[in-house]
């Protein structure tokens, strides 16, 4: 922090005047469009939905009663209750707790491993660049949900292991695309004068570069944490995620299959959210890049 | 066209090697020692020191990872603890059943996407491109393994058309092969259908906009030649790399497909052996899908380079 | 074109190639729940494997449905009169799989084979016998160190299903599980790992006309509901462990019959007694079965078609204590216990369960009912294979639901697990006075004094209380109405001698 104080001088010219306008027209780019608006809506939702779900919930999610075990939606019940007599809608907003968290902590990994490792990449090029993008494409290449089953499985299976291995399994993806916009950035104008006037590499990467490369990768994030509520409903429907009896989305629906031919609907609910957030991340993301970016 | 190949192999050849190690360090992650794991609950401390043997447990690292890679390079990925059955041919036997299953997924998500794009893309911003444009989103979105139950739940439980799962290998009975197959294809080709359609529309859009297309359009060719002749023919190429290069999501969507159908595929032997603790077992498989990965970004690479008849007359 | 020219040609294999399947050989089509280990008696270890060994191989004998031995190959047998040699004179018109006759000698080296391979998973059920003989070609003598009340059922399983030795000499004894060879009605022919084993009928099997179907395909389907719905749309004939919440929708199916098949096993709940803290005191392990309701437990986790219990054998046994009866819940009596064990509630404590989906149901009404007793109970859900290296190391509280699948004498279910020098004594309970109870089980050859012997030890593993029973399970199969004739062993596995498919 000290550094970058000492050389407060590059950092006016970081931000060129037409900066400011151009977020404005994102922003009202962004506001036309009523896909991207209902994706902003549903994530929204959902978040206030996990926040406030001790408030809003009926029942605790883990509470147990034999005598209404499988039971149809009812007023009682919104959604019903599983095979324990459990609440299910209770159960769905908790469980949007575990995806939400799962979601952005994976994601926050990804983008802390990532981005340094593609900046650094990028920046300096050379050897450095080369030893680096080959280990990237080297994760890559492993399909993605291979390696997080994989390292789920050989961490040993609980939700803080499988944020840890879609984390790990996303961050290449975010390496590459750092990369790529570092190398677009690092030859502007403000940046050479940065460098012309001394100011050190790593001031430089972390408020020219970063600052600069922050909206394409924000685009990334969104479709990321899209993909990590996928991935975390999947090793929990695996078994290798949130362990019971402490609700998940991907877990119930694994319960709720056991129960298929007697309870049908249990199954419905939990796969309906996991749709619902991952359209809004999705429709969320699409919307920043085609506002950011609206070639197409 | 000899040395644009030559150069993308020796390419890919640090990206195989770092693979396989990082394939290979997987099993340092275990927690405790993996003889103890594999032997399960009931071996002796002999049984447990066969096992170290067996595997080389008591070696360095580095001596044990020459020794994984070299006999992989002579086939020998290993035996099952459980079974006693050979890990090479084990695999093997389930190429097939996820070729079987990604060529279906592949097939339907083609049919689906490619004129689903071209329609979206002819009428852009009209009713047919909103329609599209959901229906892209949609599969995109929605997870595949909730998809599956959910038509097991309507075409296996409620009208009992198709059987919920299993398979039968084409060889065996091809109706029965066809019926088993069916469900699971839809499940992970509609991803894949998504993917599609939006790249053809975005190919298709891209294309439309180009020069030759445009004096195709004022020479008075019929609109359904200039489509097909000069539009469609040339986004097939992105269409064809993107075909190639979701290869990978093809593998990773068919390990919950696999699992949700009971298919004895990749994908399912991944999952079994994570549960068994056959653990030589998921990193052949977790190998082999990576260097199965290189091979189609080559092949993407090739097709891209040979149907692009600018990028050959530049080298 | 070429397109539409390959989809034509493709259609017309399709319809070829599903005209000449017709008419083809019979089949009988079994789904298992469980992909089987080696096929190899010696080091099995998994249930389905003995389903799959049971079909191919016959072993010297084997129980009925009343737990009574019926000879196999071994027509005859007889103790000596101290109790300390068995002889055993064998079938003589019988061959190996593989043309190899099937003699004293052959059953001579399979036994050694269970007692002195290193990694065999018999040596310790057997480990009374000190010698084997073969006097005659079709006699064998097993000398034991000391009677064995219990050593005739071990032949009725696993230890009594004898390989080739050729085949044995051929193959390595290390890789014989996956090319088995043994004496019996079908020959092992191919295995698909995770997918399928088949086995062929062998024709001239001494008794080949008693069974009906030239092949018998084992197909591996772990999830439940794809193990039904194969069964409901004829895909396969049979299949096994029929989810218990189930049976009351399958049963309204008159396509399919349901046939719940009663074994002696229990599931418990393990505690590991060397660790310190509350659940070191037998007074606190009594609390938490106070706490239990193992009724409310069948009838929710199991739609009340498994049998709830407190001993180590079913309450429909005679090996059952009727002194020592299932407590009722009693939440107030758990609470005085707890008081008087002077021990601080709430009372932590952890289970390890194994992650199986009935397992995971029945561990949260446990959490759940012992929560309003007074302890704080929390889940710890691990895979299956990891459960067993923690408990082998002592890495645990207490452990399950869990326990032995099957057994056709109760030397099977108590000994291991309660005697000291038990190979599945996780409890890590040591009590002499259990040893010498538990070792008279095995000395005692009159059944009557055997019988009440384990009523012994059935009231002192109520009061120390190192393992708490909660419930038994039927074998569930459920099949297509049209297969005929289908019996069970003692211990709840398939038989499918003179079975057979009506048109």
């Amino acid at each position: 922090m000290s550094v970058s104080v000492s050389s407060a001088g590059p950092g006016k010219t970081r931000v060129p005047r037409p900066a400011q306008s151009q977020f404005a027209l994102t922003f009202r780019r962004f506001a036309r469009n009523r896909a991207a608006l209902a994706g902003l809506i549903i994530v929204g939702l959902f978040a206030i939905l996990a926040i406030f779900a001790p408030l809003i919930a009926p029942q605790d999610p883990t509470a147990t009663d034999w005598g209404a075990i499988r039971q149809s939606p009812s007023l009682a019940h919104l959604f019903g209750t599983d095979e324990l007599g459990r609440d299910v809608f209770s159960r769905i907003l908790y469980g949007a707790r575990a995806s939400l968290l799962a979601g952005f902590v994976s994601v926050l990994i990804s983008f802390g491993v990532g981005v340094p490792l593609g900046m650094v990449a990028g920046y300096f090029g050379g050897f450095l660049d080369t030893v680096i993008m080959r280990v990237v494409d080297a994760f890559l290449a492993i399909p993605f949900l291979i390696l997080a089953i994989a390292l789920a499985a050989f961490l040993g299976p609980s939700l803080s292991n499988a944020m840890i291995a879609i984390g790990i399994s996303f961050a290449p993806v975010f390496a590459r695309l750092a990369r790529a916009q570092t190398m677009v950035v690092k030859v502007e104008e403000y940046i050479e004068a940065a460098r012309s006037i001394g100011a050190p590499h790593s001031v430089i990467l972390s408020r020219h570069v970063f600052v600069n490369i922050l909206p394409p990768l924000l685009v990334q994030t969104t479709l990321a944490i899209a993909t990590a509520i996928i991935a975390e409903a999947a090793l929990g429907f695996l078994g290798l995620g949130q362990q019971p009896p402490a609700p998940s989305w991907g877990s119930m629906l694994d319960n709720a299959r056991a129960s298929l031919m007697i309870a049908p609907t249990m199954a419905i609910y939990p796969g309906v959210a996991i749709f619902l957030t991952v359209l809004g991340f999705n429709l969320l993301g699409d919307g920043l890049h085609d506002a950011l970016d609206p070639k197409d | 066209m000899l040395r644009f190949l030559a150069n993308r192999v020796l390419v890919a050849i640090p990206t195989l090697i770092l693979i396989s190690i990082i394939v290979f360090s997987l099993q340092q992650l275990l927690p405790g020692d993996p003889a103890l794991i594999i032997g399960g609950g009931e071996a002796s401390p002999e049984v447990i020191a066969a096992i170290r043997e067996e595997y080389g447990f008591n070696d360095p690292l580095v001596i044990q990872y020459f020794h994984w890679i070299g006999d992989i390079f002579r086939g020998d990925f290993g035996v099952s603890y459980r079974t006693r059955q050979p890990i090479g041919p084990m695999i093997l036997d389930k190429i097939p059943v996820t070729v079987t299953l990604g060529a279906a997924a592949m097939l339907f998500s083609l049919v689906i996407g490619i004129p689903l794009g071209i329609l979206a893309a002819l009428g852009k911003g009209k009713g047919w491109d909103h329609v599209v444009t959901v229906f892209a989103m949609s599969g995109i979105s929605i997870p595949n393994f909730w998809l599956g139950i959910m038509l097991i739940l309507l075409f296996a439980v409620k009208l009992r058309w198709l059987p919920a799962g299993g398979f039968v290998p084409f060889t065996e009975d091809p109706i029965g092969c066809l019926r088993s197959i069916a469900m699971p294809a839809v499940v992970l080709g509609t991803a894949l259908a998504a993917a599609m359609m939006r790249h053809t529309r975005s190919a298709m859009l891209n294309i439309l906009q180009q020069d030759y297309v445009r004096t195709a359009r004022s020479k008075g060719l019929a609109e359904r030649v200039v489509i097909v002749r000069h539009a469609f023919l040339n986004a097939l190429v992105p269409i064809i790399t993107l075909a190639t290069l979701q290869f990978g999501t093809l593998l990773a969507g068919a390990v919950l497909t696999e699992q949700v159908f009971s298919i004895p595929g990749l994908g399912k032997m991944v999952v079994d052996s994570v549960f068994n603790r056959e653990y030589q077992a998921v990193q052949a498989v977790t190998l082999l899908s990576g260097v199965a990965f290189v091979a189609m970004n080559l092949l993407a690479d090739i097709l891209y380079f040979w149907a692009n008849p600018k990028l050959r007359a530049n080298r | 074109m070429t397109n539409a020219l390959l989809s034509r040609t493709a259609l017309a294999a399709i319809f070829l190639a599903g005209f000449s399947a017709a008419g083809s050989a019979q089949d009988l089509s079994i789904a298992l729940a469980d992909d089987p280990d080696a096929l190899d008696p010696v080091t099995n270890r998994t249930h389905v494997g003995i389903t799959v060994m049971g079909v191919m191989c016959d072993g010297l004998l084997t129980t009925d449905e009343d737990l009574n031995f019926v000879p196999v190959l071994a027509e005859s047998w007889s103790w000596s009169d101290d109790g300390l040699a068995l002889t055993m004179n064998l079938r003589q018109d019988v061959t190996f799989q593989d043309g190899t006759p099937f003699n004293a000698d052959a059953v001579k080296a399979g036994l050694e084979r269970a007692l002195n391979q290193p990694d065999s998973q018999r040596a310790a059920d057997i480990s009374s016998i000190s010698s084997v003989e073969a006097p005659g070609e079709y006699e064998v003598v097993v000398n034991v160190s000391e009677p064995s009340a219990q050593l005739l059922s071990k032949f009725a399983e696993r230890v009594g299903i004898i390989f080739s030795p050729t085949a044995i000499e051929e193959t390595g004894a290390a890789d014989i599980g996956a090319a088995p060879v043994c004496a019996g009605p079908y020959a092992f022919d191919e295995r698909v790992a995770q997918d399928r084993i088949v086995v062929k009928k062998v024709e001239d099997y001494w008794n080949a006309d008693a069974y009906a179907f030239d092949t018998v395909t084992f197909r591996v389907m772990p999830d439940d509901s794809v193990r039904l719905a194969n069964l409901q749309s004829g895909d396969v004939d049979i299949m096994e462990k029929l989810d218990p919440s189930n049976v009351d929708v399958v049963e309204q199916d008159p396509n399919i019959t349901v046939e719940p098949v009663a074994v002696m096993n229990n599931q418990a709940l393990m505690y590991n007694l060397e660790q310190d803290g509350p659940f070191a005191s037998a007074d606190v392990r009594n609390a938490f079965e106070l706490s239990l309701d193992r009724n409310a437990i069948n009838q929710v986790a199991f739609g009340g078609r498994y049998l709830a219990g407190n001993q180590v054998t079913p309450p429909n046994s005679q090996y059952y204590d009727p002194a020592t009866p299932m407590p009722e819940r009693d939440v107030e009596g758990a609470k005085a216990l707890l008081e008087q064990a002077g021990v601080e509630m709430p009372v932590e404590f952890e289970i390890l369960v194994p992650n199986r989906p009935l397992s995971v149901r029945v561990a949260q009404m446990m959490q759940a009912m012992s929560q309003e007793a007074g302890f704080a109970t929390e889940l710890n859900v691990v895979d299956f294979a990891t459960t067993l290296q923690m408990t082998e190391d002592g890495n645990f509280t207490a452990w399950g639901p869990i326990g032995p699948q099957f057994a056709n004498d109760p030397d099977a279910v108590a000994f291991q697990v309660l005697h000291s020098t038990g190979s599945r004594n996780l409890s890590r309970y040591y009590s002499d006075e259990m040893d010498a109870l538990l070792e008279e089980t095995r000395t005692q050859t009159d059944p009557a004094e055997r019988v009440e012997v384990f009523h012994k030890v059935a009231a002192l593993a109520a009061a120390d209380e190192p393992v708490t029973y909660l419930y038994h399970m039927p074998q569930i199969y459920a099949y297509d109405s049209a297969i005929e004739g289908l019996t069970y062993t003692g211990d709840g596995f398939l038989r499918l001698v003179d079975v057979t498919r009506a048109e």
